[in-house]
């Protein structure tokens, strides 16, 4: 693997692959052929002061720095003394995902090493690979080719609402895959009341990575705030792709190389149903949430992007996923149960061009009332996407006020 | 230090005994549920209340019929 920097102006797709170099379905041997064994033990303190320098955030979703949560469950673990558990999370909820899955097909391995490595440094008594049932053969048929044995396959529910972090434990505990109260952090109290480290597949894989090659090495793609490569899942007009890109990439830059022409899109989803609508494309995607410091970075998320092109109704697209997710709340808590319909009825009420002057004043009033009053981020997610359609397409939306239509006729 | 009113919305059940305790920070939404009457009274699953609302906070935690509330005492970052 090549270690040379890259000029870091416009980014985009990685010139070699990182985490799909060992190629299609890669066995055990062309794994080993292309990226080595994991390091030996007497590594782990340099393997875990590589992991906090290489800046890695956690590909789930949520961008937080994954050094910090390993290093709050060890903490964990030498107050308490409980043997830790370590929960790798490949359930992808989203629908518009397929990194993890693609990763799982292609790169199996590596996640097993990232698993295999986090497991020995906090000496885990229980290791659990969470995906969806389709995803087990494959997960099986790599175990037994490097005669692994002490990872469970745990089988997850695949709606939206499936992979977030409590919902996962809620599933391994025998409970419904769905969110639950849980004021406190996993690192202290997880599953079954052990320090828990819960990270996304894709994370595991880049730690892997980073234990082999420094973070010296990670660093040379991406960008200073956003260092490293993501893998993120593209939907234009019916079809995705996969692709590993540089953190930080320019989103303009990122879709001409991918040959989808910036001047036929509208706009595009960024980050997935948890995320916000752009129509400016000059703008870099990151893992950064910062929208104050950065103001001209867009957070990714867990890498969903969508593409809207013109001649669509955007406000019909948001009124959809916001629907999708509405159906998708788990009905447990009341502003979430009740709060999000309203919502969904309201926005789709824009969508079909209704005259109600109150509309947009009640959608604002709406999402100021469902955020930060769930047991998860869903209302909260939610709402950002809606106000964030409003906000974004403000010319359709006032067209749509007075009955008109900017992209159909 | 504030105190913050942590409330298990899979819990509550909207029946409003909290909001009629703390009239002064809480108020009710269109469905019942307890809600923040300033603006930025919500923090992911919590609600901040004034310094002076302890005791009738208190109060409310002991009387929620679902146990669905709990004080914290937090230092702001
Ligand atoms: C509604 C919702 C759905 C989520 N779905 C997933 C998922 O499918 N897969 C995933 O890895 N993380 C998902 N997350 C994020 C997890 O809660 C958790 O933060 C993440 O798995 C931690 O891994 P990371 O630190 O490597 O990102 C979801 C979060 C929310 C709020
Ligand atoms: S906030 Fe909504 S999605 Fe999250 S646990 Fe409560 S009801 Fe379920
Ligand atoms: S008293 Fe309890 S159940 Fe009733 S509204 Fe308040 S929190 Fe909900």
């Amino acid at each position: 693997m090549s270690t040379t920097s890259i000029p870091k102006v416009h980014l985009g797709v990685l010139e070699e692959p990182r985490l799909l170099a060992a190629g299609p379905d890669a066995s055990w041997s062309q794994h080993l052929d292309t990226f080595g064994p994991v390091p030996s033990p007497a590594e782990d303190s340099q393997i875990v002061e590589q992991w906090e320098a290489s800046g890695l955030s956690g590909r789930g979703g949520g961008s937080f720095p994954t050094a910090r949560k390993i290093a709050a469950v060890q903490r964990s673990v030498n107050r308490t003394g409980k043997a830790p558990v370590l929960i790798a999370n490949g359930s992808e909820g989203e629908p518009l995902s397929y990194k993890d899955q693609m990763l799982l097909t292609h790169a199996p391995h590596l996640v097993l090493d990232g698993m295999e490595l986090t497991d020995r440094i906090l000496g885990a008594s229980e290791r659990y690979l969470v995906t969806k049932a389709g995803a087990h053969p494959r997960l099986l048929q790599a175990m037994s080719e490097r005669g692994e044995t002490s990872v469970t396959l745990h089988a997850t529910d695949s709606h939206f609402l499936a992979g977030q972090a409590t919902a996962v434990i809620s599933s391994l505990e025998g409970g419904p895959s769905l969110p639950r109260h849980q004021p406190w952090h996993l690192s202290d109290l997880g599953l079954g009341g052990a320090p828990t480290l819960l990270v996304n597949v894709e994370t595991l894989a880049h730690l892997a990575l980073i234990a082999r090659y420094s973070a010296h090495w990670f660093r040379s793609a991406g960008t200073e705030e956003d260092p490293g490569s993501r893998m993120v899942s593209i939907h234009d007009a019916g079809h995705y792709q996969v692709h590993e890109v540089h953190g930080g990439t320019n989103l303009s830059v990122l879709l001409e190389q991918l040959q989808i022409p910036t001047k036929d899109i509208h706009a595009v989803l960024v980050g997935g149903f948890h995320g916000q609508f752009t129509t400016d494309l000059d703008i870099s995607l990151s893992a950064t949430t910062d929208a104050a410091q950065y103001p001209s970075t867009l957070s990714v998320g867990a890498g969903v992007l969508e593409i809207l092109r013109f001649g669509t109704c955007p406000l019909e697209r948001a009124s959809e996923i916001v629907d999708y997710l509405a159906q998708s709340s788990a009905k447990q808590c009341g502003p979430c149960m009740f709060g999000l319909p309203t919502l969904a009825r309201d926005l789709q009420a824009v969508a079909r061009r209704s005259t109600d002057p109150q509309l947009t004043e009640r959608i604002e009033r709406l999402t100021q009332l469902v955020s930060g009053r769930g047991a998860c981020h869903h209302p909260d997610a939610t709402a950002r996407l809606a106000s964030s359609a409003l906000h974004v397409f403000d010319d359709e939306l006032q067209a749509h006020l007075s009955g008109q239509c900017l992209h159909k006729f | 230090m504030s105190a913050e009113l942590e409330i298990d919305w899979t819990r509550c059940q909207g029946r409003g005994l909290c909001i009629e305790l703390l009239a002064a920070d809480l108020t009710s939404d269109p469905w019942g549920y307890p809600s923040a009457r300033r603006a930025d009274g919500h923090q992911s699953g919590t609600v901040i209340l004034a310094e002076d609302q302890r005791e009738a906070a208190n109060e409310a935690v002991k009387m929620c019929p679902l146990s669905a509330l709990k004080l914290r005492t937090s230092a702001h970052q």
